[in-house]
């Protein structure tokens, strides 16, 4: 395989993997038929009202006050739009995306999705800011002891859908990420990359206006790393808003997507149709 | 409706789930309970004992032969009306001398040539024996009493084993202070150790809370299976408790009562069923408030 020398050469054509990717883009691609498809042009970009907006945000971690996890990070994130949040370790990735979620609140600043500023959100409230935002992570955070079915199926059981609805649905998500034939297997019988397409249909289930991503293919291995960016293209061509925070170059270089990328906190970069752009 | 339905099968799979840990669970609570219960019992019986040694306590007030009948029944309705008095009866010379004789041989009876040296009196049984000294006082002060009093002086009239009912009050007092204390103290032990192994079981299922956190369950949600699993393992080690406090009772008891013969272990079936719904209710309070305290830190926002 020639792939991994020319991985860092941002401008080599997209997708030459070989006969193995070929074919699961086949298979994909035959899973995808039944969504309605837009052209990555048709999506509105960076027009209306922004979902997220981050106005001046800084946070600083007590364990280190003199360096500021995110240091006056000013942005808007657009309804529809696929964005990669790129950076090296300890960039602030991480820190972006827990304040997406409230897990954590800003030092200085104000962080307002779909209108509502975070930083006065009452706590009550965050399990429902959390219910329209799904979550995947680098260590796909299924339970052990469900099947694939109860995993996808407790996102639902938890925020009180009923029965009727979570026989219809999980079984449908579940078809989407192309897992239809495993529902009865446990997450230790799956391969990875079958684990994390578990974890994105837990987080889509309840049809979130937005997909969060931390390292969804750090794990994973470069050609199961495309199948799960395909069906995340495909997830954010329902309309789905999709923020991606990743170290996979040729994922980024591939799509030219939106690349917001961070360095020690500050925001370096933010450009449309970007690169990874970072040297290795 | 539904969501509780929901947590009561959450809390049934998280049963046979996590056996290992239920059971750890069941069992510190049903032994904490068990010693607790164990120990109520034994201070019931304690208790028992230390009471039926009380009310051994009496007054008896010698009146002179020469005292009127009036004056007698002015000076016990006196006594009937003071606060901690039971009954009062009057003992006559003739009755005292009876019983006098059933207690001793007959030839001390024979020598006192038909005469009968020993007074009346007024005896008094208490409700409240530690209110003795108390009683006693008034009948002393009592005036009437002094005109018909066996003796010039009141004072030696009244005896109620002035310094032995002291020192017996001071022991059985102790005995209780004791026994309150060391119910206190396994009861503070007992839920720590409850609250321990909720704690430990709900640490073991934190990935589960932060998956359920992460998709936004309310916390009320999130909490609702942990504290139906805590109360189910409460009550199912308050029910063993009681089961072998039961068997305790049936088994042990009687053993004892007929190695111990003096003293009465027989302290009613009303006090063994309130030492269980004790039990239950503690055990089943324990467990609901220990996964509460254990939930708190994982339901921070």
């Amino acid at each position: 395989m020639t792939n991994d020398i020319s991985q860092g050469a941002p401008a080599r054509p997209s997708r030459r993997g070989g006969a193995h990717a070929a074919s699961a883009r086949q298979t994909t691609s035959q899973l995808s038929a039944s969504l309605p498809v837009l052209e990555v042009e048709d999506i509105p970009q960076q027009t209306g009202t922004p979902v997220i907006t981050f106005d001046h945000v800084t946070k600083v971690y007590p364990a280190q006050p003199n360096k500021p996890a995110l240091n006056d990070i000013s942005l808007q994130i657009y309804a529809g739009e696929f964005i990669f949040l790129v950076g090296h370790s300890g960039s602030g990735k991480s820190t972006f995306i827990r304040m997406l979620i409230r897990e954590v609140k800003p030092s200085q600043g104000h962080i307002y999705v779909a209108d509502e500023d975070l930083t006065t959100m009452r706590n009550w409230r965050v399990p429902y800011l959390r219910r329209n935002i799904g979550c995947v992570f680098q260590d796909f955070k299924l339970l052990p002891n469900k099947t694939v079915f109860e995993n996808v199926a407790f996102a639902l059981e938890v925020i009180g859908k009923s029965r009727h609805v979570i026989k219809t649905q999980v079984p449908e998500v579940l078809r989407l990420v192309g897992l239809q034939d495993k529902l009865n297997k446990r997450p230790d019988q799956l391969s990875g990359g079958e684990q994390q397409r578990v974890s994105i249909a837990r987080a889509i289930v309840n049809r979130p206006p937005l997909l969060v991503c931390d390292e969804p293919t750090g794990n994973l291995d470069p050609q199961t790393s495309r199948g799960i960016m395909d069906l995340l293209e495909r997830i954010n061509r329902t309309g789905t808003t999709v923020l991606v925070a990743t170290h996979d170059r040729e994922m980024v270089d591939n799509m030219r997507r939106r690349v917001i990328a961070l360095d020690r906190g500050n925001l370096t970069r933010d450009q449309d149709r970007g690169v990874y752009g970072f040297d290795v | 409706m539904s969501s509780f339905a929901y947590f009561i099968k959450e809390s049934l799979t998280g049963f046979t789930r996590n056996l290992s840990t239920a059971l750890g669970s069941i069992v510190t609570i049903f032994l904490s309970l068990l010693i607790i219960g164990t120990f109520l019992v034994g201070g019931s019986v304690v208790e028992r004992v230390v009471s039926s040694v009380e009310s051994e306590v009496s007054i008896t007030a010698y009146v002179a032969d020469d005292a009127s009948q009036n004056d007698i029944d002015s000076v016990m309705s006196f006594v009937r009306g003071l606060e901690g008095v039971q009954t009062v009866s009057f003992t006559t010379k003739d009755q005292a001398l009876e019983k006098f004789s059933q207690s001793s041989g007959s030839e001390i009876i024979d020598t006192l040539d038909g005469q009968n040296p020993l007074p009346a009196s007024i005896d008094v049984e208490l409700s409240d024996p530690q209110l003795v000294e108390q009683v006693a006082d008034s009948l002393r002060g009592n005036s009437t009493y002094a005109g018909i009093a066996d003796d010039d002086d009141p004072s030696e009239s009244i005896k109620y084993g002035q310094k032995s009912v002291e020192r017996l009050f001071t022991l059985t007092n102790y005995v209780r202070y004791i026994g309150i204390a060391l119910i206190a103290l396994l009861i503070f032990i007992a839920m720590v150790f409850i609250n321990n192994t909720i704690r430990l079981a709900i640490l073991a299922r934190r990935k589960e809370i932060a998956i359920m956190r992460l998709v936004g369950a309310s916390n009320g949600f999130i909490r609702g299976p942990f504290l139906m699993e805590g109360a189910l393992h409460a009550v199912i080690g308050a029910l063993l408790a009681v089961g072998a406090l039961e068997l305790l009772r049936n088994l042990v008891l009687p053993r004892l009562q007929e190695g111990i013969p003096f003293l009465s272990f027989d302290i009613g079936a009303s006090t063994f069923l309130l030492i269980y719904v004790l039990l239950a209710v503690s055990g089943l309070l324990i467990g609901l408030i220990g996964s509460a305290f254990a939930m708190r830190r994982y339901l921070k926002v």
